[in-house]
This record gives structure tokens, sequence and C-alpha cells, in this order.
């Protein structure tokens, strides 16, 4: 994991990236959002106050899928019509990135598959439709329209324009899911598995009052 | 913009209380921000909470009022996790005009998430969401769903409306509000598939019994009584059947070995072997041979059998048997021949001291030798087996009721499903 510090365009405090494909950022100190262009960094905005929330994860927990080591450098918040999911950015200790998310505390990790996504037209998908995907069949269970309400820390790309999104989630007859996100130009695709809290040996986790993790 | 950490505090607050905007009473909320509705314990208002103005989403009438038979707040064990229990729902479906009502209990930990606990009837099933998506599918007449290798067969479908709420909800609650769901079972586990018209939601659920429920809370006294049998309640008796086969395969092989001992040593069980020389019988005098070797009787129910082996061209024998002590002459019936051996079977003698006498008839044929060498063998008589195969339908019985049970239990099962085929579901007795 490649370190780089530069100095925040909002207060001149040192920015690290802890992942070095990072795009997005927030400034730890004045909460600015850098976005880093070819050159420097940019101030675009400020970071609101994420809503409360009651996920044990948080910006710094550590954790392991499949026998690899990860840490959580950034996180978006959404919220739909039946409520609010986070979407952990997690760096993995050999480079890659990946996802970490988390629905009323039922997690899942997942991974963009770049330039792998089905030939599929938003508006033409339906619940219950089956696509194929890595040869297994995926069913079209609910279409989400969402929002961000919140982001922070490091991301793979500039939260700006992505206002409202489009997200196909996929399911297999396991526990291996799918999304698509509409937000973009074209599709992207993300695939993973639903994961048991204490398969993810998470530590540096927040605590609750009354509760041992 | 306030400056402050960018970073969520590390401890989350426990416990916090809102006023119920209908009565001012206060409303204790311990699901966190993951709460979304909540009721009001006094006035029962469902509120929600994710609103910034605790806005009433509905209300139950005070009649509706339910108790929850495990209380809210109470902290239990589930696999190894710390669980609260932080919500409580009736639900409620009509059939014919008759009411069946269940409760459903939110379970809360704050890094493994939620559970539920359903009780009906006395029988309880510990129930989560599943993350796939069952393959529905037809097995003859009947629908099923397989997940996780495992099929599950359709057992019933109906409409639940929710008639009574209590404590807090991590989504929208409404009094009245209405599923239509379907359960498939396998016990001890059960699929539910539940739809409000929009997106279906499947979770997993396995019976469990009430006094774990009652064990894993902590609860004093017992646990509400079992009427009937739940869709997924494991059936005792496979079980059953399966030990009782297993010792009537092993009475069978004692049964066995025990023949075979009893065979193998009434075989060998030789009271007297010897031989005699018998003369051809003159016309003057019958020629009568005893054996200097006798043997012992003990008791008198031993059922004796006596073995004469002759040369080939032997003509007939008359077999007797004599108390030596008492000089009582047993005449002995011709049973058998094998070969060149006359049979002869006798029973219930006097305890003594016998030997055998031999009295060769009287033969016309004048190739009759004039003296003949026979063996002579006196053993127990081990009779007839037929009594062992008799005996073995005996030790059939309890298997046979068992499995008659077993198929019982599974006929009371189906007797409540709604599904359409009626057939006995079990596939394991």
């Amino acid at each position: 994991m490649s370190e780089r510090a530069s100095n925040c365009p909002g207060c001149g405090a040192p920015v690290r990236f802890a992942w070095s494909s990072a795009v997005q950022t927030a400034c730890p100190y004045c909460r600015a959002i850098v976005v880093r262009t070819d050159v420097d960094l940019e101030k675009v905005g400020e970071v609101a106050d994420l809503p409360p929330d009651a996920s044990p994860i948080q910006l710094g927990t550590a954790g392991t899928f499949d026998n690899r080591g990860f840490v959580v450098i950034g996180c978006l918040r959404y919220t739909w019509a039946q409520g609010a999911w986070n979407e952990w950015h997690i760096a993995f200790n050999d480079g890659a990135n990946g996802w970490l998310s988390d629905a009323q505390l039922t997690y899942a990790v997942s991974f963009e598959r770049e330039g792998q996504a089905p030939n599929v037209d938003a508006s033409s998908l339906q619940p219950n439709q089956t696509l194929r995907i890595d040869n297994i069949d995926y069913v079209v269970t609910t279409l989400t329209r969402a929002r961000y309400t919140g982001f922070d820390g490091e991301l793979p790309f500039r939260t700006a324009g992505r206002e409202e999104m489009l997200f196909a989630d996929l399911r297999t007859t396991d526990a291996r899911f799918a999304t698509l996100d509409f937000s973009g130009d074209t599709p992207v695709l993300y695939t993973g598995r639903e994961v048991e809290y204490d398969e993810l040996k998470l530590t540096n986790v927040r605590q609750f009052e009354g509760w041992k993790q | 913009m306030s400056g402050g950490p960018i970073v969520e505090p590390a401890l989350v607050r426990g416990a916090r209380a809102i006023a119920c905007p209908n009565c001012g009473g206060t409303v204790e909320l311990r699901g966190f921000a993951h709460t979304r509705t909540a009721s009001c314990i006094q006035c029962l208002s469902v509120i929600d909470v994710s609103s910034p103005e605790l806005r009433i989403l509905s209300r139950f009438d005070e009649k509706m009022r339910q108790r929850p038979v495990v209380p809210l707040g109470t902290r239990g064990h589930f696999g190894g996790v710390t669980y609260e229990l932080i919500g409580f729902q009736v639900r409620t479906q009509w059939e014919d005009g008759v009411a069946y009502s269940w409760h459903e209990y939110l379970l809360f930990n704050p890094y493994h998430g939620f559970r539920y606990l359903t009780l009906y009837n006395g029988h309880w099933n510990l129930v989560r969401n599943l993350a796939g998506v069952p393959v529905l599918s037809m097995q003859g007449t009947r629908r099923v769903a397989t997940t996780g290798g495992v099929t599950y067969q359709h057992f019933q479908a109906g409409e639940a409306q929710t008639t009574f709420v209590m404590g807090e909800f991590p989504w929208a609650i409404e009094a009245g509000e209405k599923v239509q769901y379907d359960d498939l079972v396998a016990p001890p586990g059960i699929l539910s598939r539940e739809t409000n018209g929009n997106e279906f939601t499947w979770s997993i659920g396995e019976y469990i019994d009430g006094a774990a429920v009652w064990q894993a809370f902590s609860m004093q006294g017992a646990p509400p009584a079992v009427y009937g049998i739940a869709p997924n309640q494991p059936s005792p008796y496979p079980a059953k059947v399966r030990g009782m086969w297993l010792d009537f395969a092993k009475l069978v092989m004692v049964w066995g070995a025990l023949i075979a001992a009893f065979l193998f040593f009434s075989h060998h069980d030789t009271l007297l072997s010897t031989h005699a020389s018998v003369d051809a019988p003159s016309d003057a005098v019958p020629a009568v041979v005893t054996t200097q070797s006798t043997f012992q009787l003990k008791d008198n129910d031993d059922k004796l059998k006596i073995e004469v082996r002759g040369p080939e061209e032997m003509g007939p024998l008359a077999v007797s048997l004599v108390d030596v002590a008492q000089q009582h002459v047993y005449s002995l019936e011709f049973d058998d021949q094998d070969g060149r051996t006359d049979v002869f079977r006798v029973a219930s003698l006097p305890a003594g001291t016998y030997a055998v006498r031999l009295q060769p008839e009287r033969s016309s044929s004048p190739t009759a030798p004039t003296q003949m060498d026979v063996d002579i063998k006196v053993k127990r008589d081990a009779g007839g087996i037929g009594w062992i195969g008799f005996s073995i339908l005996f030790l059939l019985i309890p298997p046979i009721v068992m499995a008659l049970r077993a198929s019982t239990f599974e006929s009371r099962r189906w007797a409540q499903s709604s599904s359409a085929a009626t057939a006995s579901g079990g596939d394991d007795e």
C-alpha cells in the first residue's frame, strides 16, 4: 500500500492517501472534499455531517475477507425509500480495493468488475428477470433508486454529479449477489457475496454502550 | 462547517428515550439508529422515529393489546451471540372466520444484526433473513424450494395481518398491514416467503424447543404449552424407528448366536456312543442285546434322539431303553431313517440310568446276515427350529409399531397443510 502525502487546498494540512488509486478524500482537519487531479489536489466542497448511524464499522476498521486483510478507508451512505445502507470502501493489503456493504447489519463484500457489465438497459430490467454473469444465473430482485446522504474518506471516484442513482440488485440461489450501478454513462457491475459478521474478524469497530463486541 | 470530527464517535451512546407525541409517555429505544418504528407502550401509538416530528403512523385499540411471553429488553444467547428482544408483533390470519394468531419477536445485536423468534401454539422458530433466492420447482404436485442443498416442501400459504405491535423495528410497520406469505418445510427447517405486493423477502428458520428458548433467556417457570404438531417440528420417530431397527438387528444377531450355540452344543451333547453286535434271531431264542454302556438322565424333560447305524442289509430292529435300576423297558418308536441310520425319538423319561436294548426282528430274507455290528448314539434332541422364525416375528413388533407411529406423526403434520398435495410428505422414515 503506497502512501502519498500532499497538502489540503483548504487548510494546508497534510492529506495522505492510504490507497494509491483514490480519486477523492475528505480532509480530516477542515472537512474539505479533496479531489486528486493529475497535478495536485483540488477542494470541491465540504463534507456534510453524516446522519446518525449505528453501523459498527468506521473509517480505520480492519478485517479479513477470503484470508486477505483490508482496512476501511472510505464510506458512502445511501438512502432509499425503505431505509439506508452504507458502502464502506475497503483497501486490501495487496493493493486491491472493494466494498463492504452494511444494510441493517447484513454484511456483504463486493468488487467492481471493470468492463464486464452485461449489456442491458436500466429501463428494460424487470424484477425476477434472469441475467447470466460468470456462467451463473442471477435474478433481479429489486431496482433501487438511492441518493447519497453522506460520504467520507477515500473513494475511487468523485461523488459530485451522482445525486440520484439507480441500482439493480441481483441474487443467486446461494449467498452470492451482484449489483448493477446505472448512475454513470455505462452500467458498472459489482459482484460479491454476503458474509457473516464473525467471518470478517473486524477490529477497531465502534463500541455500543451496554454491549460487548 | 463545524470543524468537528469527521469520524463518528467510536462509542455509540446506549438506550435513548423519546416522548410519545400522542400521550407524552416515555418510549424507550434500544435499537440505536436502526430503529425506524417504535410503539408507545401507554397509548399504543406507532411512531415513525426517523421523522423529525415523530409522526404517528397508526394506533392500536386498547382491546387489541397483547402481552409478549418474553418481556421487551430481555437478553438471551442464541448460537453464541447475545441478542436483546426489542420488538414484538402479533400477526393474525383469518380462515373461515377463525382467527389464527402467532407472535413474532425481534432480536437485536449491534454487531450481528437482527434475528426473529416466532411462536405459535407453543412451537418456536429461530429465524433469519436469507441471503440467496431459493429455486422454485415442482415435485410431483407439490411446490418445492431448494436452498443450501435442502429441498423444502410447500406447506401453507396465506395472508397475515399485523394485529398488534410493541417495541421497535428497523422498518416501517403499521397496524393492520398485510403480507402474503408461503411456508415451505424441511423439518426442522422452515423457509418463508413474504410479499406486500412489491418484492419478495425470504427468511429461513429452525425449530427450537420452548425449553431451549426459556434457557436462552434465563426465564423462570415454563414456556407456553405446546399444542399439536408444528409444520417443521422434527419428528421424534425416524430416529426411534432407526434405533429400533438397529436393536432388532442386534437382537437377531444375539438370537442367531444363541441358536447357533444351542444347536452346536446340543449336537455334541451325546449321552452315549457305543456299538454292539447283534445276532440274527433264531426261531427259538429272540436275540436281545443290551448295551454295557449306560447313560444318566437327570430330569424327565429331555427329549432324546437315538441313532442306530447298521450295515446296509440290516433288517429291522426294535429299540428300547432300559431303566437299569428299575428294569423298566421303554419301547421307542421308529421316527425317521437317514441313510443307514435309523432314528428313534423319545421324551419325558424319568431320571435314572439307562441302557439301550436292541432286538432284531425276524427276517425272512435268506441273505440276512447272521450278525450285525451297529453303532448306537443317544443324543439330546434339539427339536425343530421353526420356533426361531416365530420368535423373530415377535422381535419385529416394536420397530413396526414405531414406524406406524412415525407415519401417523407425518399424517398429522400434513393434515394441517393447505398445499394442494395431501400425500404424506415424510421421506425419512
